[in-house]
């Protein structure tokens, strides 16, 4: 599962599963499984530095 | 002149260390398949070679050296890495862990597990796959994957139904995709080698297959593992173990090429670095090698930490933090006027020499300490 990060600059995507920050580079082999996961019909939900403390 | 056959003339350059040419000329230069070694004759006896031109290996970390991430066997699932550069390949989960090695002091064991963990079975595939920028010279070229191997049992067996098949070494080609996308997707075609199962070596063998490039290239793989899925029923009742791997341009497995500890260790680190120890696992409590300074958090709150990768990365890496307190991922700690605490880390601008991060220690404009470990990862 993955979550939408609003930072300071620019979007971020947040992996839930270990807490890893994805940048949307497509050279990025964990941003292209995201995409794929995009793909299956998920959707990321806003991600909150609540929920990680 | 008369030349004889068995004392004089050219004699065969590739021997065993037991069946040398009798009568070797001066200077004469052989190499011997079963210690991989070359040695020249230097008029009263053989002298074993340094190995041949260096960088001829494309794989990294061949010979299972370094291990960022840890090393005791842990169970993974498809895609995820252990030893640095090494993968398990699609759909295969297995078990990785280091052991000793053969000539080199370290190989990697691939091990098959208990049925609760291999869910529907695994082929024990282990991978690396090399990025584009370093596969394109291999295009139009021969190649040649050479590895020691050696099994727990010449038989590969199962407490399934499904048999693992034949152990296979393939240098795979990949045309239609690149980098990033080897990750989800196969080789488009192949070249292997099989190891018939029931005939396993169960004692260090070399194995070496070679193959032709695509001339349209864009990324190549050597990948082991058995043709077909297989189960077993107790924990690493099964394994075998790989090591020195290289693949090379030519028709010619050489000597596996030795390479000093920092040179792999800063290859393997454009794909994937931390700020821990060598020898400490990321996600260990430990304050040794965190990232610290005397900040000031801004008007909203926010210490800025500035990562800074100790190597340029192949993309934009996948960033986590680490709490060196605890060792908890997605947060760091402070110690600030008036408080301690942690806070969830932010990361942004990530490009592939850096980025900025971020975290709230709940007050604005005052001295702050920060402790931060991070992992940063740009495998393919």
């Amino acid at each position: 599962m993955y979550k939408i990060a609003q930072t300071l600059s620019n979007e971020m995507i947040v992996r839930v599963a270990d807490n890893a920050w994805i940048p949307s580079d497509p050279a990025n082999s964990d941003y292209q499984q995201y995409l794929a996961w995009v793909a299956e019909g998920n959707t990321a939900e806003e991600w909150s530095p609540d929920a990680t403390v | 002149m008369t030349i004889s056959a068995t004392t004089q003339g050219i004699k065969p350059g590739v021997c065993t260390s037991t069946n040398r040419p009798a009568n070797p000329f001066d200077g004469q230069v052989i190499y011997m398949t079963d210690v991989d070694q070359t040695a020249v004759w230097d008029g009263s006896t053989w002298v074993v070679l340094a190995p041949i031109a260096g960088g001829r290996n494309v794989i990294i970390n061949g010979d299972f050296k370094v291990w960022q991430r840890g090393n005791a066997r842990t169970y993974m699932n498809a895609g995820s890495y252990l030893a640095d550069r090494w993968c398990t390949h699609l759909y295969q989960n297995a078990g990785h862990e280091r052991v000793a090695g053969r000539a080199t002091q370290y190989a990697i064991r691939v091990t098959s597990s208990s049925t609760a963990e291999n869910g529907g079975g695994t082929r024990m595939w282990l991978t690396q796959k090399v990025e584009s920028l370093n596969s394109y010279r291999l295009r139009s070229q021969q190649v040649t994957l050479s590895f020691w191997v050696r099994f727990s049992a010449a038989s590969a067996t199962s407490s399934t139904a499904t048999p693992y098949g034949n152990f296979t070494g393939v240098i795979g080609y990949y045309t239609s995709n690149t980098d990033s996308a080897t990750g989800t997707t196969d080789a488009d075609t192949a070249t292997s080698l099989t190891l018939t199962n029931g005939s396993l070596p169960t004692t260090w063998t070399k194995y070496s297959v070679t193959g032709t490039c695509p001339s349209n290239l864009n990324n190549i793989h050597a990948t082991f593992g058995f043709s077909g899925l297989g189960n077993t029923s107790a924990s690493s009742n099964f394994w075998y173990e790989v090591a020195e791997v290289q693949l090379e341009v030519g028709a010619v497995a050489t000597p596996f090429e030795f390479e000093d500890y920092g040179t792999t260790l800063a290859k393997c680190q454009r794909y994937y670095e931390k700020t821990y120890d060598i020898g400490t696992n990321p996600g260990t409590a430990t304050y040794n090698g965190m990232w610290t300074n005397g900040s000031t958090s801004n008007v909203s709150n926010n210490i800025i930490v500035p990562v800074r990768f100790k190597v340029e990365k192949r993309a934009s890496p996948t960033v986590t933090a680490y709490r060196p307190s605890d060792g908890v991922s997605g947060s760091w700690g402070y110690g600030r006027s008036g408080a301690n605490g942690s806070a969830a880390a932010t990361f942004d601008l990530i490009a592939t020499s850096g980025c900025r991060a971020y975290f709230d220690c709940g007050a604005a404009w005052v001295a702050a300490v920060p402790e931060c470990h991070w992992v940063a990862s740009a495998e393919l």
